[in-house]
């Protein structure tokens, strides 16, 4: 009941209707919250759908504009509209021109463009939203009900059991594969490689940078998603002018059918169990989210052949997970205090500059602020929903402008994106230099997306390998003693295993390779 | 609303500064922060950047270019023309501890700049796990010395305030623990609360809220006062450390050539922001120290800056860490 | 996969492309063990920096071998020539514009127009190629856009344009002048309808990012003149 009561004063802050002074009209009675939600909603999918563009930099470029507002909760309330916003704008560009802005929707591509290719990117893009608001909702109540419970969760994940799951998400990657399982793994591996440019964090040592002052940091994975995905299939498009992806076929019907839905269903319901108990994961352990629904899916279809060929349940399920753990991973900001990932770290920031310093008493001191942007949540997966269902049309029509057009619109908007990501002219020179490596990869028989997620869980793996073993002094057991690591240890050694044997594999090349 | 407002101080600015010699700002004034949006360098930026805005009669635009621990920043800002029109706000890395971990460094701190002034210090706690027998800074060292080979002290990365400053705490008091790097904070707070690594060093602004609520222990502030965010905590120099004394500085510094004139003005403007009621009560709920006049003239920023870089580099070299 | 069958060209090996994927593999690895070969090994205690590298370096190799044995002894696709004139051709360009470039740098010049020398000459060797293209557009467009030049030599050389003059002399320039240079990218571009689709959307984005977002993004800098 308690839960209740807390969410009815979360809901009459976020409804609360103050007078406001506007030129001209004189003043009005608004609900300011509401308002800046849906602000928020529709900057953050505007910017979140510019190609390459995903919902890192678009809080970051978007950030300074919440400071601008007085008031901390309408500050945060909009800042999580942005958030949501650049999130779906992010699977909508995946969706439509195969681009995705962050690691979550590179799933998304995988059968979420190929859906648009066959004329039905609306479909696509209605059961993205419906998955997206349904995890939304449980993710809304699931932090309401168990955030401070599920608090020591977070707290059970150390380095050991952090490289653990990072060394099975990576078996997960071999599954992404739409061609032979062991050019994924060489792609794997190709991420790791380059997740490893950049300043060493251990030792401060520069790795491959050849002193190049731009690299010290390492590669961006907006730069090499841009790269690698974006512009190389711009370069693929500009061949065949017959083939192009960016499709004039005709559009189809916009929303999904029932035979959707049900089929969608499912999906939706497994994605956002996973991605809700994955994004409770601090060290940014929502990556896996959407991963893991795809494998989850994958697995368990009747004809897994449909996968990586527009297959519904491979968006429904990965964009529910994405959404779900997008919420959940506030858990351990709002309770903790600690942000799990970078996009929450941008949060720490946005509520410094309001005066609030987010910790474990947030909750007791502020308790409108806590659950009005628990409340706030709820709301703006609703304006998702109300802004993005009519502009399905929009989008879609927007796939008829002619390509001769088309490819140079998304060149300015996506190079104007990653410059102003860090302000730097260097990393448009980075994206040009990968989108030649990416068509190289393609004109090789290659697929980038299993590269994208080594790349990101490389950092990772690598990061909390070398940290646990500092703390055990260099012994290797430490990933064995530890229950939680063990377990998900054994976990992805079963599924190697079940790879790797020689009946199972033979059914397994009927089924990845073409 | 705001922009009326803003139209109304430039007027008024205008008005005033007829008998001003030069009329600069006449155009917005980018101000290069070293760091992405929302870091804690970021903040004090914003918020007295802010006020400078109103002073100055024209927007200062926070531009953020992020990488090499600031120092990606603070190049371009030295290289920018010399007319106040960039201006960049350093800090104890990018002006202190640069110079030791990066050998390559396109800049000279000492000499590069025409420093306009402190903005604001940011104090440094040592804090360890709950777990750690210790009560006090002393029985904490004692404990330290006694079981050096196996503290595990995190820190946010080979650079950053919380590795910079816990190194010389570990040089001050002789111990060589295993150090444990994370990327940012956060994460490197998330484990000292679940008790998988032993003890930090780090910015105020991190950590009151753990210590507030009791999850991790705070030894010492390493200022000269206490703070009042955290007015239980002892000074360094109440608790037996008196030497262990550091601030994660902010301050604002203009290219080197930038005429005197200019760079009074910004001072003005600065000085002018940091006794600004507002402006201080938001700085103060960061944990963060104002400097006091005397602290914020250009003089005593180039002291600071000199200070600084002749205190970190033979601390960091001796350490053996160089970020090339 | 990509390759038409048409195209392919007659090479004496049953899977050309695997054979080349793992022969590049092996270079690209190569090309990172000696870009990793200053750092340390380290303990299991304390790696070093370069532990985890090498792993990763040793088994692309293993792969790649692998790779190269498929190639060799079982069938697959082919590879051809026009997949990879483009990548072979920037390469050739940044060679000539490294030796150049050193050469100049030997000679005592440390910058033209603010630009080191290499930087410098890769631009200017790059735009000769540019321009010549740009003839062969006009003289025999079959063949350009058989060669596989055309696409990836003109998108790539709009983005470094854009790199070049958007902090210099800002958005204004930047922007129309990727869009028109990538432009020549597709056979089927119209110039007029390019040009004023490229000054469109170039204000539009300044409408939206410089002016609605207040992103600190130059839109015209003429030095000592104008700077928006």
């Amino acid at each position: 009941m308690d839960m209740l009561a807390n969410l009815a004063l979360g809901f009459s802050t976020i409804l609360n209707i103050v007078p406001v002074e506007l030129p001209g009209i004189g003043t009005v009675p608004l609900p300011m919250n509401i308002i800046l939600c849906f602000i928020g909603c529709l900057v953050g999918t505007l910017i979140g759908v510019l190609p390459g563009v995903g919902p890192i930099a678009t809080i970051t470029m978007l950030l300074p504009i919440t400071f601008q507002l007085g008031n901390p909760t309408g500050a945060l309330v909009m800042l999580a509209g942005i958030y949501y916003g650049a999130q779906y704008g992010g699977s909508t560009t995946a969706i439509l021109v195969n681009i995705p802005g962050e690691a979550t929707s590179v799933v998304t591509t995988l059968d979420g463009h190929e859906m648009a290719k066959q004329g039905r990117a609306g479909v696509a893009l209605g059961i993205s939203a419906i998955g997206s608001f349904f995890a939304g909702c449980v993710a809304t109540i699931v932090i309401a009900a168990l955030a401070a419970p599920l608090t020591r969760v977070a707290l059970l994940f150390g380095p050991a059991e952090y490289f653990s799951l990072m060394v099975m998400g990576l078996i997960f990657a071999v599954v992404l594969a739409r061609g032979s399982v062991a050019k994924a793994v060489i792609m794997i591996l190709v991420g790791l490689l380059l997740s490893t440019i950049g300043t060493d964090l251990e030792t401060g040592q520069e790795r491959m940078t050849f002193g190049f002052g731009p690299l010290s940091d390492g590669v961006d994975f907006a730069v090499l998603a841009m790269g690698v995905f974006g512009f190389a299939e711009v370069l693929r498009n500009l061949e065949v002018s017959e083939s192009r992806d960016v499709v004039n076929k005709p559009i189809g019907r916009l929303l999904p059918s029932m035979a959707d839905l049900k089929a969608s269903a499912a999906p939706i319901l497994r994605g956002t169990g996973l991605g809700a108990l994955l994004g409770i994961l601090p060290g940014n352990g929502a990556v896996l989210g959407p991963f893991a629904s795809y494998t989850l899916e994958k697995k368990i279809a009747k004809d897994p052949r449909r996968f990586g060929r527009g297959a519904i349940e491979g968006v429904a399920g990965p964009e529910s997970a994405n959404n779900a753990g997008a919420q959940t991973s506030f858990i351990p900001l709002l309770t903790l205090g600690i942000p799990p990932n970078a996009v929450m770290a941008l949060m720490v920031g946005a509520m410094t500059i309001q005066g609030i310093i987010p910790g474990p008493q947030v909750m007791t001191r502020n308790p409108d602020l806590f659950w009005g942007m628990i409340a706030s949540m709820w709301i703006g997966n609703l304006m998702l929903l109300i802004i993005n269902l009519p502009l399905i049309g929009l989008w879609v029509k927007l796939l008829k402008v002619p390509y001769r057009l088309m490819f140079p619109a998304i060149l300015v908007f996506s190079c104007i994106g990653i410059y102003s990501v860090n302000n730097s002219p260097a990393d448009v020179v980075f994206t040009a230099a990968f989108a030649l490596f990416g068509y190289s990869l393609i004109k090789l028989g290659f697929e980038p997306a299993p590269m994208l997620l080594g790349f990101v869980l490389g950092k990772l793996m690598e990061e909390n390998l070398r940290r646990a073993l500092i703390i055990s002094r260099g012994d290797m057991l430490t990933f064995m003693e530890k229950p939680i690591s063990a377990t998900l240890l054994v976990i992805a050694a079963v599924m190697l295993g079940l790879a790797l044997l020689p009946s199972v594999r033979k059914s397994r090349d009927e089924v990845f390779t073409e | 609303m705001k922009s009326y407002m803003v139209a109304v101080a430039a007027m008024a600015l205008a008005i005033g500064g007829a008998q001003a010699q030069s009329n600069y700002p006449e155009r917005p004034v980018t101000m290069i922060v070293p760091f992405a949006a929302g870091g804690p360098t970021d903040v004090v930026a914003r918020i007295v950047g802010e006020h400078m805005s109103r002073t100055l009669g024209q927007q200062i635009v926070i531009e953020n270019v992020a990488g090499a621990g600031g120092t990606t920043g603070i190049t371009r800002g030295a290289q920018a023309n010399a007319d106040g029109y960039t201006i960049m706000m350093g800090h104890m890395g990018t002006h202190g501890a640069a110079p030791a971990l990066y050998p390559n460094l396109k800049y000279d701190p000492t000499k590069d700049f025409a420093p306009v002034g402190l903005a604001a210090g940011t104090p440094i706690l040592v804090v360890s796990k709950n777990a750690i027998p210790a009560k006090t800074l002393k029985e904490f060292m004692d404990y330290a010395k006694a079981n050096a080979s196996k503290l595990n002290e995190a820190h946010a990365g080979v650079g950053s305030v919380s590795h910079t400053t816990c190194t010389l705490f570990n040089e001050q008091l002789g111990i060589k623990p295993n150090r444990v790097a994370y990327r940012g904070t956060g994460p490197a707070l998330n484990d000292l609360v679940a008790g998988q690594v032993d003890y930090a060093c780090d910015q105020i602004v991190n950590l009151v809220p753990q210590i507030k609520a009791g999850t991790i222990k705070a030894f010492a502030i390493a200022t000269a006062q206490r703070n009042p965010a955290l007015p239980d905590v002892p000074t360094t120099i109440e608790a037996g450390m008196p030497d262990y004394q550091v601030s994660a500085w902010n301050a604002i510094f203009a290219p080197k050539g930038t005429p005197e004139a200019i760079v009074t003005k910004l001072n003005d403007a600065l000085s002018k922001a940091l006794d600004d009621e507002n402006t201080r009560k938001r700085l103060l709920e960061l944990g963060a120290d104002i400097p006091d006049a005397k602290g914020r003239t250009p003089r005593a920023l180039q002291q600071l800056v000199d200070s600084e870089v002749g205190r970190w580099t033979p601390v960091l070299k001796a350490a053996g860490v160089t970020a090339n | 996969m990509n390759t038409p069958k048409s195209e392919t060209r007659a090479i004496p090996v049953r899977g050309a492309q695997n054979l080349v994927a793992g022969l590049s593999l092996i270079g690209l690895a190569l090309f990172a063990a000696w870009a990793a070969s200053d750092l340390p090994l380290g303990r299991l205690g304390s790696m070093g920096p370069g532990m985890v590298p090498y792993a990763i370096i040793g088994l692309i190799v293993i792969f790649a071998i692998g790779l190269v044995a498929n190639g060799v002894m079982k069938d697959g696709e082919g590879v051809s020539l026009p997949d990879f004139s483009a990548v072979i051709a920037i390469a050739a360009v940044g060679f000539a514009a490294l030796v150049a470039g050193t050469a100049l740098r030997v000679a005592g010049v440390q910058q033209i127009w603010g630009y080191p020398p290499t930087v410098f000459t890769f631009c200017l060797f790059y735009l000769a190629v540019m321009v010549w293209l740009a003839v062969q557009a006009v003289k025999r467009p079959t063949w350009l856009d058989r060669s596989g030049l055309r696409g990836p030599i003109f998108v790539i050389g709009g983005l470094l344009a854009f790199a070049l003059t958007v902090r210099s002399v800002g958005l204004v320039l930047a922007g129309p002048l990727l869009a028109v240079i990538s432009g020549a990218a597709s056979s089927e571009t119209k110039l007029k309808e390019l040009l004023i689709f490229a000054v469109a959307i170039t204000l539009v984005c300044i409408a939206m990012f410089k002016y609605a977002l207040k992103l600190p993004m130059p839109v015209l800098i003429i030095p000592g003149v104008i700077y928006l």
